[in-house]
């Protein structure tokens, strides 16, 4: 058995795809491109594939991690691979194996349909999170950082028809949120933001990196 | 905007084409959602034979949910097609499929949300050009104040001729176009009227098969690769409407299924392959077919699986095979419950040839079976229906005696839906009963069921719906149009079918249910009279006549009972068995 990790992108129409829908498409990319994957025991035999840190629906990502097991070394991986994957899909590198526990924080560009107060300053941003026990309140300021807004229009969103993307300009702003327990996802950055702008809309999420300790993974 | 499942609209599949060059547009709409249209093989026949044209560009659009709907109206978006996102008013022709009558209000829906004006007479001097194909167009009467052309029969080749006439007419205008497409064989121009005969394709290898259809990213209701073994089929079954408007029986060679299917395999990397067609187990080469496809499918870790098998011919040979990969559940269609019934519809299968299937079944290992039944057929009576039961419990009591592991359970399901008196089927003028009078049927199968027996059944009101659509005449489209203005669209979704809302449509025009379900006047002209499907009215008159002094008519293969249809003798018999005499005392004549 031998373990590959992938580095993969995820972008345009892709991002509507959710993260079982994404678990298909390799399974049948990996299936169409011959690639040995290794199956699981069992009655009803399944693929062993894993995505890490589900990317939310909607949000595109130049930084998917997707861990396979083979039944040996498929010379040729990412090519083949990259053949056989649909539109939105693009395997960018092979990665080294290592504990994934290592990343802490993923790199987000967000971007909002209209100018709001740069609000990642330290001060206390209190949202409702659903968790297993109900609504509880959550400051999610200590779980962010590196925020930086940008001004207008650096991140327009993906030109993929007008049924999901608005038109007009962009405000936007680079933030690493946490992967521990709490969580936060760019959901919870927009109920931070709309405590101070109601009406504000986020219009786009690109995951940009995954963060070992403070470091970028390279 | 926010949707669930928003992979239903954003299209960009493996598979999917795009031609952005192509001077002639056409869009393939599937009046349900996505997950139940790029299920169904035929979008994939068609979407791929059109696209094999030059300068044709086909694309795809579905009836979106009524989330995405009202979406679409509150931000005054049209609805697009996945490939382009083209609004559908901007097409040049938009070719409709009506697989079932439920989903006239989505089709409806569709044209509105995508800009098209409902009323062919309101759209009478621009395209797009609508068309409506699948078994709904073989009784075009109702639906013929919303669509252009009706196509009657197999589309592959014939929506190909349609295109190629509007490629070369597009710039003369709709009038020119429209009495072109009345001139094709199989063409119902509503507004140019004529008796039509559907369109056969007779050599079924040589018709377009889409090794390289679109690939959905997201799950869809048959995730599989789909291989028709045949169309037609030899039984006559007096209900089905597939049975006798798909006439005459032509089968693909064993040859070209199995290069046809390993190559759609090959380019999906789907893990399921189906034997589809109205009765699998009438294949002739059956047993041929699927080992050479288990040779590919098993090392491969593919699922083969035979719906649509035929519980007397069920045998242990076939039961290994599909053994060798997945273990699903079974599913047995023995449609009424006593013998005296399933003569009646001609069903030709004995209890005997139920139990023996199911004892197979169940020794070989399966704990999983399920039962099709109908309420409401012709001359049934409550004997009848608590007949159901007792075969049931018949089932149940196979399963102890037969299965190897008591401990495992068994689940032996009754599913039970309402009879629809269909057109272009000896029942076609027969009556059907009543909403209430099925609801009542369906409680008294379920008393009489015991509770290891699971139970369900189909909502009796959409049944009569189905029939009132089916049987329906010019003047039901108004009504249709009415209903759709009310709300109604999803009707085949249970938690959007609103019977209310129809029946005071219908009454807004002084129609009533009873008007379509009551039975017909054998003699009288029907809505679907101009439509030649195969079967002769006089064949299915015969039938139905036959059906009501309980007279069985042994299938195609055994004897030709003379219905009409054009078929070749070559393709009935299987290459095993020669062709059978005529069956002494059934007082069937060849025509």
């Amino acid at each position: 058995m031998f373990d590959q990790r992938l580095e993969f992108s995820k972008l345009g129409r892709a991002r509507f795809l959710s993260h079982l829908d994404t678990m298909r498409v390799f399974q049948r990319a990996l299936t169409r491109a011959r690639i040995p994957a290794a199956y699981s025991q069992g009655f009803n035999p399944h693929m062993r594939l894993s995505v890490a840190f589900p990317l939310p629906l909607g949000a595109e990502s130049v930084c998917e991690i997707i861990d396979l097991k083979l039944e040996h070394p498929a010379g040729g991986l990412v090519n083949k691979l990259n053949a056989a994957l649909p539109e939105g899909f693009e395997i960018l590198r092979t990665l080294p194996l290592f504990n994934l526990d290592k990343i802490t924080h993923i790199r987000y560009a967000l971007a909002f349909d209209r100018e709001f107060e740069n609000i990642f300053d330290g001060r206390a941003l209190v949202i409702q999170k659903k968790t297993k026990r109900g609504v509880v309140d959550l400051d999610i300021a200590p779980h962010i950082r590196n925020a930086i807004t940008e001004g207008a229009g650096k991140h327009p969103p993906s030109a993929d028809g007008a049924l999901f993307a608005k038109e007009g300009k962009a405000y936007c702003v680079r933030i690493d949120l946490s992967v521990k327990p709490p969580q936060v996802s760019p959901a919870h950055v927009l109920a931070a933001l709309k405590a101070f702008c109601p009406d504000i809309e986020m219009i786009y999420a690109r995951r940009l990196e995954m963060i070992v300790d403070s470091c970028w993974l390279t | 905007m926010r949707v669930q499942k928003p992979a239903r609209y954003t299209g960009g599949e493996l598979g999917s084409v795009t031609k952005e060059s192509a001077g002639t547009r056409v869009c393939f709409c599937f009046p349900d959602t996505y997950e139940i249209g790029m299920s169904h093989l035929g979008l994939q026949v068609l979407y791929g034979a059109a696209n094999a044209m030059d300068d044709v560009w086909c694309e795809r659009a579905f009836a979106p949910w009524p989330d995405m709907e009202e979406g679409l109206r509150e931000s005054g978006l049209m609805l697009p097609s996945l490939e382009s996102g083209r609004a559908l008013k901007d097409f040049d022709m938009l070719a409709f499929t009506l697989q079932y009558e439920l989903c006239y209000t989505n089709m409806l829906n569709m044209l509105e949300l995508g800009g098209v004006p409902l009323r062919r007479a309101d759209r009478a001097d621009r395209l797009p050009i609508v068309i409506a194909g699948g078994p709904c167009a073989l009784n075009p009467a109702p639906m013929s104040d919303f669509i252009d052309a009706f196509v009657i029969g197999d589309g592959e080749e014939v929506f190909c001729e349609i295109l190629e006439v509007l490629r070369r007419n597009k710039t003369l205008g709709k009038e020119h176009i429209l009495r072109e497409l009345a001139s094709i064989g199989g063409v119902f121009v509503p507004e140019y009227p004529k008796n039509v005969t559907k369109r056969i394709v007779q050599d079924l290898d040589k018709a377009y098969y889409p090794v390289n259809p679109p690939v959905p990213n997201t799950e869809v209701v048959h995730d599989r690769v789909m291989l028709e073994l045949f169309r037609g089929c030899i039984r006559g079954c007096r209900f089905c409407q597939a049975g006798y408007a798909s006439r005459p029986v032509r089968a693909r060679s064993a040859e070209a299924l199995v290069k046809q299917g390993i190559a759609a395999l090959d380019f999906s990397g789907c893990d399921e392959l189906a034997l589809t067609s109205l009765s699998t187990s009438d294949y002739p080469e059956l047993d041929r077919l699927c080992d050479e496809l288990l040779e590919y499918c098993e090392p491969r870790r593919i699922s083969l699986s035979l719906p649509s098998l035929r519980a007397d011919s069920f045998s242990r040979g076939l039961l290994e095979k599909v053994q060798k990969t997945r273990k699903s559940g079974l599913t047995f269609a023995p449609e009424a419950g006593s013998a005296r019934l399933r003569d009646v519809i001609n069903k030709n299968l004995t209890e005997e040839d139920l139990l023996n299937a199911c004892a197979l079944a169940f020794g070989g290992g399966w704990n999983s079976i399920k039962l099709y039944f109908m309420l409401g057929l012709p001359t049934e009576t409550d004997e009848d229906i608590l007949g159901i039961a007792v075969l049931a419990r018949k089932v149940y009591g196979v399963w102890r005696e037969h299965t190897p592991d008591r401990s495992r359970g068994a689940r032996v399901t009754v599913s039970a839906s309402g009879f629809v008196p269909k057109p272009h089927t000896p029942f076609q003028w027969a009556r059907q009963d009543s909403a209430e009078e099925l609801e009542r049927k369906q409680r008294l199968l379920k008393s009489a069921l015991p509770k290891q027996i699971s139970f369900n059944y189909h909502d009796a009101k959409t049944s009569v719906l189905e029939c009132v659509l089916a049987r329906g005449d010019r003047a039901l489209g108004a009504a249709i149009l009415t209903a759709f203005r009310s709300g109604c669209r999803m009707d085949a979704w249970r938690e959007y079918f609103d019977f209310g809302k129809w029946t005071d449509a219908l009454k807004a025009y002084g129609l009533s249910v009873e008007k379509y379900t009551g039975a017909l006047d054998t003699e009288a002209a029907t809505p679907w009279e101009n439509i030649s499907a195969g079967a002769g009215t006089g064949f299915l008159r015969r039938e139905y006549e036959r059906a009501l002094a309980g007279v069985t008519t042994p299938d195609c293969r055994t004897a030709c009972a003379g219905c009409g249809a054009d078929c070749r003798e070559s393709a009935i018999h299987s290459p095993e068995s020669p062709p059978a005499a005529e069956v002494e005392g059934q007082g069937i004549r060849h025509v």
